[in-house]
């Protein structure tokens, strides 16, 4: 080999080694990035749209986390979500709901997500989100859409009768009966009973608006048993609405038929959680402006709007990781949640999600939302009134999966199904229900 | 016409000679043949055991125990979650519930299958694009028929129930799906709308291997329509039938789905049946004991119908 072959020979070597070198310093950088997965549970493309703007905006500035995420359906939820855990992968971060947040915890895969809420402000959310969320003095979960659930009626048809409306239970009835005609095809009130979910949340909200609870708030206690009196009080009432007023198949209804029903002019009152008004604007939008809100009443009126309601919110999760995906997790909440990205979040269902964070429904972007400006009396009324005195079942005192069982067990809709169609009396149905809590707790608290 | 017998083939030099060779195989477990043709099985054996012999063994274990899934503990109970759930008007209302759902599934889906393959059997143009039409339910996605029937059945829009009003067996602006009594046939309607064309598809076949020559005699000797029907055609029919009930019972009763996405096993249980009160016990409630309990109890049951259907109908038929 002659001297000027060696040196080429050194050359290519000296290159090849700083190819090798870059090549390699590029692949450390590659593998460093941080991959965290994000499951969410929204189920409208426009919030799915909203989410993949914002984390690509943040993996924008943050290259090193990759964010992978996946829409799980309402309906199986639990079977992946219980498949993950056994499996040691469940998400990063996941935007759920209560009682997912519940089992995830007692599951013992959470992250408390406290120094997120603190470097925030804790005091800008709605306290009684984050008290669902909360047990052993930390909080699993962080709030992101507030939802609410109220009275949605027809401002038209009160105001042709000369209804105003009704502050307790016996003048809701009378308003109900007073506008409802079948023989027109009119009833007074959509009272939506369906066996999955829905059935539960409607008995909810009268339960909670008599003051029973499953947990006493105070006491922190089981505390149905001593309040099967109000329970049973609630039902009769509820069941007296329902066969005074509503049609027939609401015993069956889940949230799209009495939406329509509602959109379609066929119930002039129904329990809604908002998303009725995002449905009238596509297929009946000359009735926005005849659609008002007030919030469910009490037995009596002198307590109006009463100290409590059925309620819903969604949250975000951190599960355990190692450390790095713990903080690239906690980083991108702490993107998601200035009050812009919470509000244009609340936005992409206006009226149905609320920001549950004071600056974020103030801000200018929550409430230029043409719909937001459009009932902004109602909401600014949700957001004080309601939205303060939510309740969920088996939250009330804070976290418990007995939450997700009371959910997915069906038993409060069953129970009100049963008084309807199989003669149950109310006592006997709310004693059934009491038996079936003390099953479910008994499961978990022994 | 000579038989395939052993006799025959021993009869003919060339099948004597092929004849031999499975004598071999027979020995199987000779060190070199039979290690490789265990070879051949081990893919075959290990997807059965990984896929079916380990869940069911799983089962049966998990029935056994008092498994606590939020706490993660386990301990064993022996026969107590079979004794509680023999003892448990849930469990044999959702049976109940369970056997109007399958009898009354397969009987619609035999009939109707029935009565669409002899449709296809006759005579006419355009036969081949009405199977494929009549197909189409099998085809569609459990969530699409689901939807599509509940739209059908609604109180306030739905074209059967306004059918059903009209012949007066449903009240006005109302729906099956809301009432006790009418929610299960309803359901079931559903159900054989969507599996009856496997018993159509099974049954045109069948039909079409019946001899034209024996239509042709029956009708010489001045048979008519109902007796070649009744004397040719079902004789034929007996063997598939048999097979068709136990494959489709089978079916109908382990069937979660379509009748949970119609009625979530509502309302106030009238259309809970065994899989939607397992799928409840062990997503809604974590007692998958229990849960398993019922997966057993339902297996027994359906291991039992079967064992009924052949007793009455003679094993050789199946």
């Amino acid at each position: 080999m002659t001297t000027r072959q060696r040196r080429q020979l050194r050359m290519c070597l000296l290159t090849s080694a700083v190819a090798v070198a870059f090549l390699a310093g590029s692949v450390s950088v590659v593998v460093a990035a941080t991959e965290i997965t994000l499951w969410t549970m929204r189920t409208v493309e426009a919030q799915m749209a909203n989410l993949r703007e914002d984390v690509g905006e943040f993996e924008k500035q943050h290259p090193d986390i990759k964010v992978t995420i996946e829409a799980v359906p309402f309906n199986v939820v639990y079977p992946k979500l219980a498949a993950a855990i056994q499996a040691g992968t469940p998400p990063n971060l996941f935007n759920n709901i209560e009682a997912m947040v519940a089992f995830m915890h007692t599951k013992g895969v959470l992250e408390p997500v406290d120094d997120v809420i603190d470097g925030l402000g804790r005091e800008q959310f709605t306290k009684k989100y984050l008290e669902w969320v909360t047990v052993g003095a930390k909080t699993w979960g962080i709030p992101d859409w507030a939802l609410h659930q109220a009275v949605y009626y027809r401002k038209d048809l009160f105001a042709q009768k000369k209804l105003s409306v009704p502050k307790s239970w016996r003048e809701l009835l009378d308003v109900a009966k007073a506008l409802n005609n079948p023989k027109d095809g009119m009833y007074g009130m959509g009272v939506p009973l369906g066996r999955e979910f829905v059935g539960q949340q409607t008995f909810g909200e009268v339960m909670y608006s008599a003051g029973a609870y499953v947990y006493d708030p105070v006491t922190r206690k089981y505390a149905f048993d001593k309040n099967k009196d109000r329970a049973a009080r609630a039902l009769t009432f509820l069941v007296e609405l329902y066969k005074a007023s509503s049609p027939p198949a609401s015993i069956d209804w889940s949230w799209g038929e009495y939406r329509t029903a509602f959109v379609k002019e066929k119930v002039a009152m129904t329990f809604e959680w908002g998303a009725v008004v995002g449905q009238a604007s596509t297929e009946n939008a000359a009735l926005l402006d005849k659609i008002g809100i007030f919030p469910f009443p009490g037995p009596d009126a002198s307590d109006y709007p009463p100290k409590g309601n059925f309620g819903g919110a969604y949250f975000f999760t951190v599960s355990k990781a190692d450390p790095a995906k713990v903080e690239a997790s906690k980083k991108l909440l702490r993107f998601l949640w200035t009050p812009d990205r919470l509000a244009k979040r609340a936005n992409t269902r206006p009226v149905f999600a609320i920001p549950p964070v004071k600056t974020a429904f103030e801000s200018a972007t929550y409430q230029n939302h043409p719909m937001v400006k459009r009932f902004a009396p109602e909401l600014r009324m949700i957001f004080r009134d309601v939205m303060p005195y939510e309740q969920r079942h088996g939250l009330e005192a804070g976290l418990s999966p007995l939450a997700g069982q009371i959910e997915s067990s069906y038993v409060f809709a069953d129970a009100v199904q049963n008084v309807i169609l199989r003669n149950w009396t109310p006592e006997r149905a709310v004693d059934w229900i009491d038996s079936q809590l003390q099953v479910m707790r008994a499961y978990f608290e022994k | 016409m000579p038989s395939d017998t052993t006799e025959s083939a021993v009869q003919q030099p060339g099948r004597a000679a092929l004849g031999a060779r499975p004598r071999v195989r027979r020995g199987g477990w000779s060190p070199n043949g039979g290690r490789l043709g265990v070879l051949f099985l081990l893919p075959t054996l290990a997807f059965l055991v990984v896929l079916v012999a380990y869940p069911v063994a799983y089962n049966v274990y998990l029935s056994f125990q008092d498994y606590n899934y939020l706490l993660g503990t386990s301990r064993f109970v022996g026969l107590q979650h079979y004794v509680q759930l023999l003892h448990d008007p849930v469990f044999w209302r959702s049976l109940g519930n369970n056997l109007v759902w399958t009898f009354g599934g397969v009987g619609g889906q035999l009939l109707l299958g029935l009565a669409a393959a002899m449709l296809l059997d006759g005579p006419g143009r355009g036969m081949a694009l009405v199977r494929t039409l009549l197909l189409i339910p099998y085809v569609v996605p459990a969530i699409a028929t689901a939807i599509t029937w509940r739209w059908m059945f609604n109180d306030f829009y739905g074209i059967l129930s306004f059918l059903l009003t009209g012949v007066g067996l449903l009240p006005a602006q109302t729906s099956p799906f809301a009432s006790v009594e009418l929610a299960m046939p309803a359901a079931i309607c559903v159900g054989i709308w969507r599996g009856f064309p496997f018993a159509m598809i099974v049954y045109w076949a069948t039909l079409r291997g019946i001899p034209t020559e024996e239509y042709e005699a029956a009708r010489v000797d001045g048979a008519g329509g109902w007796q070649e029907f009744w004397s040719i055609t079902l004789p034929h029919l007996k063997h598939i039938t048999l097979v068709l009930v136990v494959l489709r019972t089978l079916w109908m009763f382990n069937y979660f789905d379509l009748l949970y996405l119609l009625t979530k096993g509502g309302p106030a249980g009238a259309t809970q049946h065994l899989p939607i009160l397992v799928y409840i016990t062990s997503f809604g409630l974590f007692r998958f004991g229990e849960a398993a309990a019922i997966a057993g109890l339902m297996a027994v049951t359906a291991g039992l119908i079967i064992v009924l259907y052949v007793k009455v109908h003679g094993p050789g038929e199946l």
